[in-house]
């Protein structure tokens, strides 16, 4: 565990020096260099960090779905961590995609919420990652709050590109907004500007998910000490 | 070559006898919980005479004939809401039965695969929902004036599909629930986000039904249904063994 | 600029959210970790893996 917790802390310095650098010209990018988008104006320029931390979102779900997986194989309360660290960081970006979408969507569409598909099948993601949480918080002991949400973590990412797709029948698809000029796609200012913000996000994910690990392997830690004082106390 | 009885096997060690064992261990739970339904009709009356409330409910709720609207406009939305909800309360009383009278411990002791009881109790709570909808729906039929007998073919595909779709993952959803401290409140916050899927092709197939349109416009919906119930039978299947150990 | 207020609202809250969670992390992580130390001192054996 305290390797781990090394190998953690070091990654986290690298991770924040990095972050603390690309952060800053990330926003000096999306305000100072790309040009603004021809239909939607500057509020176009949410889109820089809103579709970031929608990617950054499902990447969280992605890693509660790969460690609750080798949880169940190895039984290793490392990746129970992991899951439940990743689940958090998921829905606190959802909810930052259900912020920004509806700020965008005002001004642009003249209404706060449309149940257009993306959005909608972000509320829904979030809802099965809340319900998540919610299921840690009501188990019985801390193994079988490991196990019960190890396999809905699995179950509900497999249900993800389901939920997409059945939103999408029933909506239709999301608008493009991603244009400057009347031609194709991005243009390659914004494209650049576009990807660095999401280098950006994903680093700063990672840097978020280090330090949430290291808190709930500490949380371990503090755990076992006390139960070995229990039990050498009896 | 004389026969010799077999011994007494764990059903690890007993290859040709395990798939057997299996399939008649899940129809055993099945019929188990299909006597028990019989004996006490708990679950049924509680899901049929919700479902009749809700209907009454929603006929409070949107008065449809004097907007100048028909029952295809909004009926599949009530249908649906009326069939999620009940369904979702006999899910729940399926296991909570069972944690009620110590049973949960005997069911993991099983000596038989837990995909077993996983099956078992999947075919039971969808006959179970099927039952209560077989009653529901002509009730549905003569409170909103809608002619059921046109559209019961295509209706009773979709019901019937969707149905199962929906107890696969609850199912697995309730066992999880069950075990949990407040495993009342907590099957709904988990199974609707996740069963969004069968509920929208549900409602959307149901709506093309009640307009009369033919099968084939709505048939990709039913299949898509049914691929999300094999889906998710499958993820059952292979992830109920960690529901139930203890 | 039209809109310009949307958009200051949009990444105030993203920022009010990250920082926020960043700072309660650093937090939490300090409390716990002082905490480790001291329940780790009361330990016989001293610092075990």
């Amino acid at each position: 565990m305290e390797r781990t917790e090394r190998l953690l802390r070091g990654f986290e310095l690298g991770l924040f020096f990095l972050v603390a650098v690309l952060m800053p010209f990330s926003l000096y990018c999306v305000f100072r260099v790309v040009p603004n988008e021809v239909t939607m104006g500057a509020v176009q320029r949410i889109f820089y960090f809103h579709v970031p931390s929608a990617w950054v979102a499902f990447l969280g779900f992605f890693v509660v779905f790969v460690s609750s997986i080798l949880y169940l194989a190895t039984r290793r309360l490392l990746w129970d961590v992991v899951a439940h660290s990743a689940a958090e960081l998921g829905v606190l970006f959802c909810s930052i995609v259900l912020f920004t979408g509806p700020i965008w969507a005002r001004p642009v569409w003249g209404t706060w919420w449309t149940w257009e598909a993306r959005l909608t099948t972000t509320l829904v993601l979030e809802m099965v990652f809340v319900a998540y949480l919610v299921l840690r918080t009501q188990a019985e002991n801390r193994t079988q709050a490991a196990r019960l949400s190890a396999v809905v973590g699995i179950v509900g990412f497999l249900d993800v590109p389901i939920i997409y797709y059945s939103v999408q029948i029933w909506r239709g698809h999301h608008p493009i907004v991603f244009k400057s000029s009347g031609g194709q796609g991005l243009e390659p200012i914004m494209l650049k500007t576009f990807m660095l913000c999401m280098t950006t996000f994903t680093l700063f994910f990672l840097l978020l998910l280090a330090m949430r690990i290291r808190l709930g392997l500490l949380r371990e830690s503090v755990s076992e000490i006390r139960q070995w004082e229990t039990q050498s106390g009896a | 070559m004389c026969w010799r009885a077999p011994t007494p096997r764990s059903p690890d060690e007993a290859p040709e006898g395990h798939a057997l064992r299996a399939h008649s261990a899940s129809l055993t739970i099945c019929w188990k919980d299909l006597r028990q339904e019989l004996r006490t009709r708990e679950s049924f009356t509680a899901a049929f005479f919700f479902s009749l409330l809700l209907l009454i409910v929603f006929s409070f709720s949107f008065d449809f004939q004097s907007l100048g609207l028909g029952f295809e406009d909004v009926g599949a939305g009530i249908l649906w809401i009326t069939l999620t909800f009940s369904a979702i309360l006999s899910l729940q009383n399926s296991f909570l039965i069972e944690r009620e009278k110590n049973c949960l411990a005997g069911l993991s002791l099983c000596p038989c695969d837990p995909s077993a009881i996983f099956l078992g109790k999947f075919l039971a709570n969808s006959l179970f929902v099927l039952v209560v909808q077989t009653l529901v729906l002509p009730i549905s039929s003569l409170l909103f004036g809608y002619d059921l007998l046109r559209v019961l073919p295509g209706l009773c595909l979709v019901v019937t599909v969707n149905v199962v779709g929906f107890s696969a993952l609850g199912t697995l959803f309730a066992a999880i629930s069950v075990r949990t401290r407040k495993s009342e409140l907590l099957l709904p916050l988990l199974l609707l986000p996740a069963a969004t899927p069968i509920v929208i092709w549900g409602v959307k197939a149901t709506r093309l039904c009640l307009a009369g349109r033919p099968l084939e416009s709505y048939g990709y919906l039913v299949a898509l249904s049914a691929c999300f119930g094999v889906i998710f039978t499958v993820a059952g299947v292979l992830l109920f063994d960690f529901v139930m150990e203890e | 600029m039209k809109n310009l207020n949307y958009l200051f609202w949009a990444y105030t809250l993203i920022w009010i959210v990250l920082a926020g969670y960043l700072l309660s992390l650093s937090i939490r992580l300090k409390a716990i970790s002082s905490q480790v130390r001291r329940l780790k001192s009361r330990l016989p054996g001293g610092d075990e893996g």
